[in-house]
């Protein structure tokens, strides 16, 4: 495997976190959709894609492994709330209500596709050929949740309504997936990684086209402030930490 | 987890259909035939069959719930594919076999209505409490283990589309033990603490997976229609004592204690003594053991087990916060979008 610089390995292990830990807490939430989605087939669909993001976050964790040593379940589930680097929105409850599920997912799904769409041109090859790998799948992704937008903006007065509603519930939170990990300008000026100065407006510019299409608007507006990539996470977050840890925390040490 | 139906059979009914059709059907069937959908039958087969089915679909979207709760709390990230991979099956596993019930004549729509209404059945070993990560090992191994054996059987049954349904769901269920059997093994190799949680979940397991096939055979078992017809194959207590042979040694050989427990209203175990009964009889080549307590087997498929309410206020939510999405784009058909 290519060496990586000593210089650059809190940073690129904060740029890991924050995509493993990301897919691992959005994977977590929607697989709790299992046996609940509103059709089956869609909820067969839905349960496909968190296995997709709890093995994409893996894959992560043992990219990290192979800087820090660490294993990945210790990494996944052993960490104090400050120590994990997702965004906030992946956590943020969804009531068991599918539009709040769509917004979530349709939100973080297109910011991946960027994200990803970046790293696959990072110089450390490891990093860049996980992302190519993985940025395949991301497509399929973001083109379900486009569908479900689609379907569901143009449904019906009442389906229109309340994807709105969610849409503007999740905006917010959005615009925090943006928030830079710690240390990434360091990546950005050792080229390991790509300028992603303009990626808020790619991604903006892909969200207002498809909920244009579908009838919806989201008003998403980028913010500065800290917030998860920093490690400050709400309490809804905590909760799913608990949630992740349950078991897991009995015996840290255990095999399970 | 998957679990076949016993469906209680009353249908004494076939004295309207025609004589030379029911005795070609009849020997059809008894020579090993397939019945296809668009095939004669009697109306009793048609019935009989579409309740088996539908009992069957409505056990595995109901089976999730248990396991569904635990997804979140799995604790590795390889248990945590599984569990999710397994439950998605059983969700898989119930979109088949509504399929199936569907070409036998009921919508989708109005099964789906009428479990959540308490008009249809589901699978009794759903409404006992599932309260620690042990008890999703034990539920994967021993009921998966369980539904193995008995769909097995019926597996060769008459219903081509059933059969079919069956042979698919079986491979899929062989993953589903293979996960339940190491998740077992790798707790009773584990921790003090680790065996004591398998312990505890396997005592509270036990009797339900024995009641898992059903109540003690009939007399006439064998005349009844759905034998008489092939759709199951195999008696209860033939399917119960297979069972035993296969899982007490298993148990015992990773060291699990096979008790006979008492229980509270809510499942949880309040006494308990090793399985007085248990033994290889060597005269017969079955092992020997303690019947379930099917006073309690009853009440639980009267609707007072523990967990029958919240089983079906759990499902019951569900289908009533997805109806906007249905009525959204579902439109009276049955498929999701997959274009955009």
């Amino acid at each position: 495997m290519q060496e990586l610089d000593q210089q650059f390995h809190n940073p690129i292990v904060n740029v890991l976190l924050c995509v493993a830990d990301d897919k691992l807490f959005l994977g977590h939430k929607n697989s709790d959709w299992t046996g609940l989605a509103p059709i089956l087939e869609a909820d067969i669909a839905f349960s496909s894609l968190s296995q997709d993001d709890i093995a994409h976050a893996s894959a992560f964790y043992e990219l990290i492994q192979t800087i820090t040593g660490q294993n990945p379940d210790q990494i996944a589930f052993s960490r104090n709330a400050n120590e994990y680097l997702c965004a906030d929105i992946v956590t943020k409850d969804d009531s068991f209500n599918w539009a709040n599920a769509i917004a979530r997912q349709f939100y973080c799904n297109v910011y991946e596709y960027y994200r990803l769409q970046r790293l696959s041109t990072a110089s450390w090859t490891p990093l860049a050929s996980l992302a190519k790998r993985i940025f395949a799948e991301q497509v399929i992704h973001v083109d379900h949740v486009t569908s479900w937008i689609k379907h569901l903006g143009k449904g019906s007065g009442d389906s229109n309504s309340r994807m709105q509603q969610a849409l503007d519930t999740y905006a917010p939170f959005a615009s925090m997936l943006f928030e830079a990990p710690e240390g990434i300008e360091t990546l950005f000026e050792g080229k390991i990684i790509s300028d992603d100065g303009c990626m808020f407006t790619e991604w903006k510019e892909h969200v207002d086209q498809v909920t244009n299409e579908a009838g919806l608007k989201a008003t998403v507006a980028p913010v500065s402030g800290v917030g998860g990539r920093r490690g400050s996470h709400g309490a809804e977050f905590k909760e799913s930490l608990c949630e992740l840890q349950e078991v897991f925390s009995t015996d840290p040490l255990a095999a399970w | 987890m998957s679990a076949s139906a016993n469906v209680e059979v009353n249908i004494k009914d076939c004295a309207n259909a025609d004589p030379e059709k029911l005795a070609v059907f009849e020997q059809h069937v008894a020579e090993g035939g397939l019945v296809e959908p668009n095939d004669w039958m009697p109306e009793a087969y048609r019935t009989l069959m579409l309740r088996m089915a539908e009992h069957h679909a409505n056990s595995e979207i109901v089976g999730a719930l248990p396991e569904g709760e635990w997804i979140t709390r799995a604790p590795s990230l390889l248990r945590k594919l599984a569990l999710t991979a397994k439950v998605q099956d059983e969700v898989g596993h119930g979109q088949m076999l509504y399929e199936v019930a569907q070409d036998l004549g009921k919508t989708r729509n109005a099964m789906l209505r009428d479990l959540i209404t308490g008009v249809t059945k589901y699978h009794n070993c759903f409404n006992y409490p599932c309260p620690t990560w042990g008890d999703i090992c034990m539920i994967a191994w021993l009921i998966d283990g369980a539904a193995i054996l008995n769909q097995g059987t019926l597996a060769h049954g008459s219903f081509g589309p059933y059969i079919r349904t069956m042979r698919r769901i079986n491979m899929e269920e062989a993953f589903h033990f293979k996960h339940g059997e190491d998740m077992v093994l790798t707790l009773m190799s584990g921790t003090d603490k680790q065996k004591q949680l398998a312990q505890d979940a396997f005592d509270r397991w036990w009797d339900p997976s024995l009641a898992f096939f059903g109540p003690n055979d009939r007399p006439d078992e064998r005349e009844r229609p759905a034998m008489r017809w092939r759709m199951k194959t195999a008696t209860n207590n033939e399917l119960r004592q297979k069972f035993v042979n296969r899982f007490a040694p298993a148990a015992m050989a990773t060291g699990l204690v096979i008790n006979v427990c008492k229980k509270d209203a809510s499942g949880m175990v309040i006494s308990k003594e090793p399985d007085p009964l248990l033994k290889l009889n060597e005269e017969t080549g079955n092992w020997d053991f303690t019947q379930p307590d099917w006073d309690e087997f009853f009440r639980v498929i009267r609707g007072d087990g523990p967990c029958n309410k919240d089983r079906l206020a759990l499902r019951r939510f569900s289908y009533e916060q997805g109806e906007w999405v249905r009525r959204a784009i579902l439109d009276g058909a049955t498929t999701a979008p997959s274009d955009h």
